[in-house]
């Protein structure tokens, strides 16, 4: 390709609003410790721009302190790994630190470890209050220091939280503090009408609502189709679920999206472009395409064959 | 001949406009194909593509890689259009795929600025990926291999940029 072989380009001279641009695509264990950000002074600068902060996802810790070990090693320091073992939240405290002071309060949204807890949340909140997302998948969660976090964080617009925090007074707590929350995550093993009304009754403005990998009643999805007025975003898939009746595609007709899983196959697994979701069969169209198929064909012959 | 083309209007395609490279190389490609730069999409719009569009900064060879991209992916721009043209996703993904896995310093360099001067964003996200990608799991040393890039760092910045790497993490 090279024949004549121009001079190159430096790839250190490349404008930073563009290596701003890649950085972002870096993933979080070596923007932390890999090699992009201590290459030169000008990828440094572009790493560290607060631009690149604007999402943390510390979901996968393995990950993230491998990466780190085998940059340690790398290094030929011992310095970094040699300050011991340190207890995982304490681990997770000083990441924190850093990304918050990255971020330089621009951090929008905040993806947390399983272990993370409210403290987590609290300590993030009070440093970076811009937050419009975060996930806390912790499942022994107190009311009160959660309550605390969502107190600061008043530009909140979605948060991804474990079904012990599904309470009346927390939820009520979000929308009254959050006037633009809209959007909601929930893990759970199993969803019954009355976790339905709690949530359609303490967040009645939802648009967007994902209760991924978790059994839930048809009377629960009738409930959420028929109290979020406002709901444009449902995805209950992950769960083979025979709950979804025609009744429910009926009502679901209205939403833009409607995921939910019919079965499972065997297959391999890949990323829908559509979804950003698995997709069984990599040659077949991802189910969720199917069914907005399915949406479109119960909308009525909007579309031309 | 390419600039008796430049008013003809082909079939179902539209308007046909020439982009001329920074070494004089021409191309002949629909508005709809060329509207996927926001650039030229914005000269269509204030109808200053009579003569062709000079882009003095894309070399011949990176504009043939545009234009195969462009021309690829006129299928989802133009949803409505007829079907018969548009890739399908699967081919598309195939055809980003092996483009993107194919790119190499300087070539990626350059498709890079070409993608911003263009203002082609999923070009620019594809290959801003592709040197994400390349940078993962590299040392600095590595890195500055890969990318050719000089150590410009003082004694004491290293020195700073090691302390402030060493985060604590459970063992």
């Amino acid at each position: 390709m090279a024949s004549s072989s121009p001079p190159v380009r430096p790839w250190a001279d490349l404008q930073h609003d563009l290596l701003v641009m890649i950085m972002s695509r870096v993933g979080l264990p070596d923007l932390l410790s890999g090699g992009a950000t201590r290459a030169c002074s000008a990828w440094r600068a572009s790493a560290r721009d607060p631009l690149v902060w604007r999402r943390v996802d510390l979901r996968d810790w393995a990950v993230l302190t491998s990466a780190r070990r085998r940059f340690a090693a790398g290094d030929g320091e011992a310095a970094a790994a040699g300050r011991g073992r340190v207890p995982l939240q304490a681990a997770l405290c000083s990441v924190l630190e850093i990304v918050v002071r990255r971020a330089a309060g621009r951090m929008e949204a905040l993806l947390l470890p399983e272990f993370a807890d409210e403290e987590h949340l609290l300590f993030l909140a009070q440093r970076n209050p811009n937050l419009h997302y975060f996930s806390l998948p912790a499942t022994c969660i107190t009311y009160d220091q959660f309550r605390k976090a969502i107190d600061k964080l008043q530009f909140l617009k979605g948060m991804a939280v474990d079904e012990g925090l599904i309470n009346h007074d927390v939820l009520s707590h979000v929308h009254q503090c959050c006037p633009d929350f809209l959007e909601l995550k929930v893990f759970a093993l199993y969803v019954d009408e009355e976790m339905a009304s709690i949530i359609c009754n303490s967040l009645p403005r939802l648009k967007k609502l994902e209760i991924p990998n978790s059994d839930m009643s048809c009377a629960a999805i009738i409930k959420f189709l028929d109290c979020l007025e406002e709901l444009e975003y449902l995805d209950i898939s992950g769960y083979e679920t025979s709950a979804i009746s025609s009744a429910v595609l009926q009502k679901a007709s209205r939403l833009n999206i409607f995921i939910w899983n019919s079965k499972f196959e065997l297959g391999e697994f890949t990323d829908c472009s559509n979804c950003g979701e698995h997709c069984i069969n990599p040659q077949e169209p991802c189910k969720c395409v199917m069914e907005h198929r399915v949406m479109d064909w119960l909308a009525g012959p909007s579309q031309p064959s | 001949m390419a600039a008796a083309a430049a008013e003809a209007t082909i079939d179902g395609g539209g308007k046909m406009i020439i982009l001329i490279s920074a070494d004089g190389k021409r191309f002949e490609v629909t508005e709809a194909v060329a509207s996927q730069s926001q650039l030229i999409s914005n000269m269509i719009e204030d109808d200053c593509t009579e003569n062709g569009v000079r882009l003095p900064n894309v070399d011949g060879d990176i504009l043939t890689m545009v234009v195969d991209y462009c021309n690829m992916h006129a299928g989802d721009a133009a949803a409505d259009g007829d079907t018969t043209k548009a890739s399908s996703t699967e081919e598309l993904k195939k055809f980003d795929a092996e483009l993107v896995q194919a790119l190499e310093n300087p070539v990626l360099f350059k498709l890079i600025l070409a993608a911003n001067f263009l203002n082609i964003k999923s070009l620019l996200d594809m290959t801003c990926q592709r040197v994400a990608d390349m940078m993962s799991g590299k040392t600095p040393e590595q890195m500055r291999e890969t990318f050719s890039i000089e150590n410009d760092f003082t004694p004491e910045e290293e020195a700073a940029i090691r302390q402030e790497n060493a985060w604590a993490f459970d063992d």
